[in-house]
């Protein structure tokens, strides 16, 4: 075998077994995502409110995938019905990038109030993942507006806010097993289902060559 | 040229172009723009209700602008820089010598259609999927090697008398 | 860090002047490896030109640890850059068709190019066929096509994460693979020297 032969063999042998030691891919923060990461903390769209997370739940609808991104010990004690645990410093992991970049499923991120969540929302757009919402007002929210509504104050006849009571009275039915008269509720047991996501589905495009 | 430095030589080229492009080699999408651009100004209405071509026209941007197309641009005159140096720059028909300038052509053509077929099914030809893709660790790319080459010596044992003179066509 | 055109760090204009570059060393690299001459390209199938697999391994390996390495040291983020979506049933289809196309036309579209620049009439005529089979696959999509071409969908899929190992575990098996089969194709192509004449040997450059 020629001398340049055996250098560039070699070359590519102890490359091969050098690649044995590093890491898997992950994204890297990229530079750019700066100007397009503010314009999409601008937008309202990344945020859902109680009423709506509350709606698709009362709905089953399939697409919502709910992520509580406290501790384990917090979503243990108390979570939303079918909601599953990333911890907030777990975000990042490759076994969770499948829950966390996709669009098959509208990803809601929630913590107690509205800073661990968006935290969480803003970690992981400035990596390029996509299609993740945050729970506006986290738990605290959800306590005050679906557990616990208020009944809308002044005697001017608001008719959204009449819908909205009735709608969040109806929900809290649902959540709380509350008994129509009372305004005390029962702590209600969380049942979370980890769903499974057997592959992600890009968008199908043609290609190039 | 030893087989090995141009196949490295060529590896780092692929780095490169992911590099500054973020895009690999590829052949076939050249060819593919250039014939959508061709479609695309002969008749434009066409070209826009047909649902390939379609998502590929940008306003204002012409389909033939693309990274592919300049990367057989400059396939052209690096062939003929090498040929030049190499002296390998005439006309001729490359063929096994057994068999006829023409069937040589027919069989060209023929074989040109299969590829133009098989691309845009494919998604890419031996350097935009295969290449490429493998250089990235995608799963196409594999599929396309194994399908390019393990269907390639199969039919290779059926046509062998193309390439190879058998005792059943030698002259 | 690269990429630099898709995070705008070069703009479209050098984006293109590269592309024209990397291109003319493109041309260079295959036409100095042979690759115009179609019975070296056909010769990787019955064993008696090792140069397709040499060269095409090589750069596949290089390639794929390069970016790797890069990648690694933070360089580059392969995340950023093309990466084809796998459908695995047009591609299957499309690559047997490919495989076909190799054997009876004995060139790939950019082998082609190359070979139809330094004269070879038939990768003229090669060229021909290309773009007719794509003119006609494009005049025939909507109705043959489309459905074939968008099934086996799977998204874009590592093939390390497909099969379960490490990224790292697959390029050093790759690898491996690449240099076990250089040596085989190597053994192959010394048992034609025998039945090879002088001028077939001086054509083919071995």
């Amino acid at each position: 075998m020629r001398r340049l032969d055996f250098w560039i063999l070699s070359l590519l042998f102890i490359g091969g077994v050098v690649s044995i030691f590093l890491d898997d891919i992950k994204p890297l923060p990229h530079i750019i995502g700066q100007k397009e990461l503010l314009h999409q903390i601008n937008l309202e769209g990344r945020y859902i409110s109680t009423d709506e997370v509350a709606k698709m739940i009362m709905e089953k609808d399939p697409s919502l995938l709910l992520v509580d991104v406290r501790s384990p010990e917090e979503y243990n004690k108390y979570t939303l019905e079918g909601a599953m645990n990333i911890p907030y410093d777990k975000i990042m992991d490759k076994e969770y990038e499948a829950y966390l970049n996709q669009d098959v499923y509208t990803t809601v991120l929630f913590s107690n109030g509205s800073s661990l969540a968006d935290q969480a929302w803003l970690t992981l757009t400035s990596y390029g993942y996509e299609g993740n919402k945050v729970m506006k007002g986290g738990l605290n929210e959800w306590y005050r507006t679906i557990l616990h509504p208020q009944k809308p104050e002044g005697t001017v006849l608001d008719r959204e806010a009449e819908k909205r009571y009735l709608f969040r009275k109806g929900a809290q039915i649902y959540f709380t097993g509350a008994q129509i008269t009372t305004e005390s509720a029962p702590k209600p047991k969380a049942q979370p289902v980890k769903p499974v996501i057997k592959r992600k589905k890009k968008e199908v495009t043609g290609g190039c060559g | 040229m030893n087989s090995y430095l141009a196949g490295f030589l060529l590896g780092l080229l692929i780095i490169a172009a992911y590099y500054i492009s973020g895009e690999g080699l590829g052949s076939s999408g050249g060819y593919r723009d250039c014939v959508i651009a061709t479609i695309h100004d002969v008749a434009p209405s066409y070209a826009e209700k047909n649902s390939f071509i379609a998502p590929r026209l940008q306003a204002g941007h012409s389909p033939s602008h693309t990274f592919l197309v300049y990367l057989l641009l400059g396939v052209i005159f690096g062939s003929i820089i090498s040929a030049v140096l190499y002296g390998r720059l005439k006309w001729s028909i490359g063929k096994a010598p057994h068999i006829t300038n023409k069937k040589r052509l027919y069989l060209a053509l023929i074989g040109g259609i299969l590829w133009g077929i098989g691309t845009q099914l494919g998604r890419g030809c031996t350097s935009g999927l295969v290449l490429s893709g493998m250089a990235v660790n995608s799963l196409s790319g594999y599929i396309g090697l194994v399908g390019i080459f393990g269907a390639g010596f199969v039919f290779a044992y059926i046509f062998k008398s193309i390439w190879i003179k058998t005792s059943k066509n030698k002259k | 860090m690269g990429p630099l055109f898709p995070q705008g760090l070069i703009n479209e204009e050098y984006n293109l002047i590269f592309a024209f570059l990397i291109g003319i060393g493109f041309g260079y690299l295959l036409e100095a490896a042979g690759f115009t001459n179609t019975r070296k390209l056909a010769g990787v199938f019955y064993g008696y030109d090792a140069t397709v697999i040499k060269v095409f391994f090589t750069a596949a390996v290089t390639a794929l640890i390069g970016l790797f390495i890069l990648h690694n040291m933070g360089w580059i983020d392969i995340t950023l850059t093309f990466y084809p979506k796998t459908f695995w049933i047009p591609t299957l289809i499309g690559a047997v068709i490919m495989g076909l196309g190799f054997v009876i036309g004995g060139f790939c579209p950019g082998t082609s190019l190359s070979a139809a620049s330094t004269g070879k009439i038939d990768a003229l005529v090669f060229i021909g066929g290309v773009i007719l089979g794509i003119a006609g696959f494009i005049f025939t999509y909507d109705f043959l096509w489309k459905e074939l071409r968008m099934s086996g969908a799977m998204g874009k899929v590592d093939i390390a994460q497909w099969l379960g190992i490490r990224e790292g575990l697959f390029i050093f098996l790759f690898t491996m693979l690449a240099l076990a089969s250089f040596y085989v194709f190597q053994l192959w192509q010394d048992s034609w020297q025998r039945k090879l004449s002088e001028e077939d040997k001086n054509e083919l450059g071995l």
